[in-house]
């Protein structure tokens, strides 16, 4: 059979898509829906396979039925519905940094192929629409299973005041505190530290931050992941990874509904931004920093997971930094104080 | 649309607030290695970002280049190199 290559970037969304249709007759529909952000998002699958790995990180932001969604997302994969996309509409060289397209993102549409995940996304900003073709679900990696979609949330949501920024969120529900910096800074300790704590966990490797009209944060995904030998210092934690058997390869993915779902935020108003700093001494404190330094914990970071609308992104990350007071967080080894250090601080603002 | 940064326009805006002559030799030296590394280009952006973006940091600070390499590993794959017969990306299947 000879198929014509569609040429345009929307005649080749159209062609996916037209793909999905026929990967959800053969293996059937399955909708999920979901608050991100102020708005619902529709996740329609072909099959359950796709659904199962990529819905538990989202799990606490369930919504039920017919709600009226915003972004609706398309998605299959070729092992478990026996469909393939249309081939490339493009030559083989036309990947370029972080998997974009050369000549198939334009104003309107927008495309991907995820390097490390071998997984496609596609949006259409005229339709609000998103595309997600997979070869294999099997082949999948874990850290995708923790921030399904963080492309596509970037994408869509271009042109209002949020952002997803790479970033962890602990706080109550009057406020709470953005914990910024790279893999490795103690972001994820400091987050899960909280977890033991009145403190509440609203993510902890990307969340989503409003700007306007007040900072507040959103939460995406309720998932965590920590480096193998840092499990021993959470023993809340030791019998959770769901990837237990490959830890020798992967970091421990967690999903906290498993083992706190009480403890999941959806969101808190942003009070301050801390930068944690390692120090390898027992105790935790807060340190003066500055405006750019938080700014640089925060920006380069995210802009080199999330391709393109880097201006935007970088002008509502800018916005944040200038709107909520920023500390130098120096996470000591005693995780007790962590929490203790991050509440005086609330409530000390609260007194102010 | 507002014209984007320029690299000459954030160069003399460094060179401005720069408080001494030692001050303004770390300024050119950080813009040598700038375009040394291929981080600048000399055609503003338009897309990019703007000079109000970005925050004033407050006292002087001599610039310095942060190296990112955190899911370096992910960045080092090459999807061209290994494509399935329909013509899509595919890494190698993974040892067991």
């Amino acid at each position: 059979m000879t198929e014509l290559l569609a040429q345009t970037p929307p005649e080749f969304f159209a062609a996916v898509r037209e793909r999905f249709d026929h990967a959800a007759a053969r293996a059937g529909l399955l909708e999920s829906r979901f608050q991100v952000g102020d708005r619902v998002v529709l996740l329609r699958f072909a099959g359950a396979a796709l659904r199962d790995l990529l819905t538990p990180a989202l799990a606490h932001l369930a919504v039920p039925g017919e709600t009226e969604a915003d972004l609706t997302v398309f998605l299959f994969d070729t092992a478990a519905t026996g469909v393939a996309p249309p081939p490339p509409a493009w030559a083989s060289d036309a990947f370029r940094q972080r998997g974009e397209v050369e000549g198939f993102n334009d104003g309107r549409i927008r495309t991907v192929f995820q390097q490390g995940s071998d997984v496609l996304l596609m949006y259409d900003r005229e339709r609000r629409a998103a595309l997600y073709w997979s070869s294999d679900h099997r082949r999948i990696p874990y850290w995708e299973r923790s921030f399904p979609l963080r492309t596509v949330f970037h994408w869509w949501l271009e042109d209002q005041p949020m952002q997803p920024v790479h970033a962890a969120a602990v706080g109550l529900a009057e406020g709470g505190v953005l914990i910024a910096g790279l893999s490795g800074s103690g972001k994820s300790t400091t987050a899960l530290a909280c977890l033991d704590s009145k403190l509440l966990f609203a993510g902890d490797d990307y969340v989503l931050v409003r700007t306007s009209p007040t900072p507040y944060v959103y939460s995406l995904y309720g998932t965590a992941k920590l480096e193998p030998e840092n499990l021993a210092r959470f023993p809340l934690l030791q019998a959770s990874p769901a990837n237990g058997d490959r830890l020798d390869r992967e970091k421990a993915l967690l999903f906290v509904n498993s083992f706190a779902p009480r403890k999941l935020s959806r969101g808190f108003p942003i009070r301050a931004l801390l930068v944690p700093r390692v120090t390898g001494g027992p105790d935790t404190r807060l340190a003066p920093t500055t405006a750019a330094e938080a700014f640089l914990a925060l920006a380069p970071t995210t802009l080199c997971h999330l391709p393109g609308a880097e201006g935007a992104a970088l002008a509502k990350m800018s916005a944040l930094v200038r709107q909520v007071p920023v500390y130098a967080l120096e996470a000591g080894t005693d995780l007790a104080q962590i929490p203790r250090t991050i509440l005086g601080l609330l409530r000390g603002q609260e007194r102010r | 649309m507002e014209a984007g940064w320029s690299p000459a326009a954030a160069a003399g805006h460094l060179l401005d607030s720069a408080p001494s002559e030692e001050s303004r030799e770390q300024v050119l030296a950080f813009w040598a290695k700038m375009i040394e590394e291929g981080l600048i280009s000399s055609d503003p952006d338009p897309q990019g970002p703007r000079r109000e973006d970005v925050p004033v940091a407050g006292p002087w600070s001599p610039p310095s280049i942060a190296v990112f390499s955190d899911m370096q590993d992910l960045f080092l794959l090459d999807p061209i190199h290994d494509v399935d017969e329909a013509g899509w990306p595919s890494r190698p299947a993974e040892e067991s």
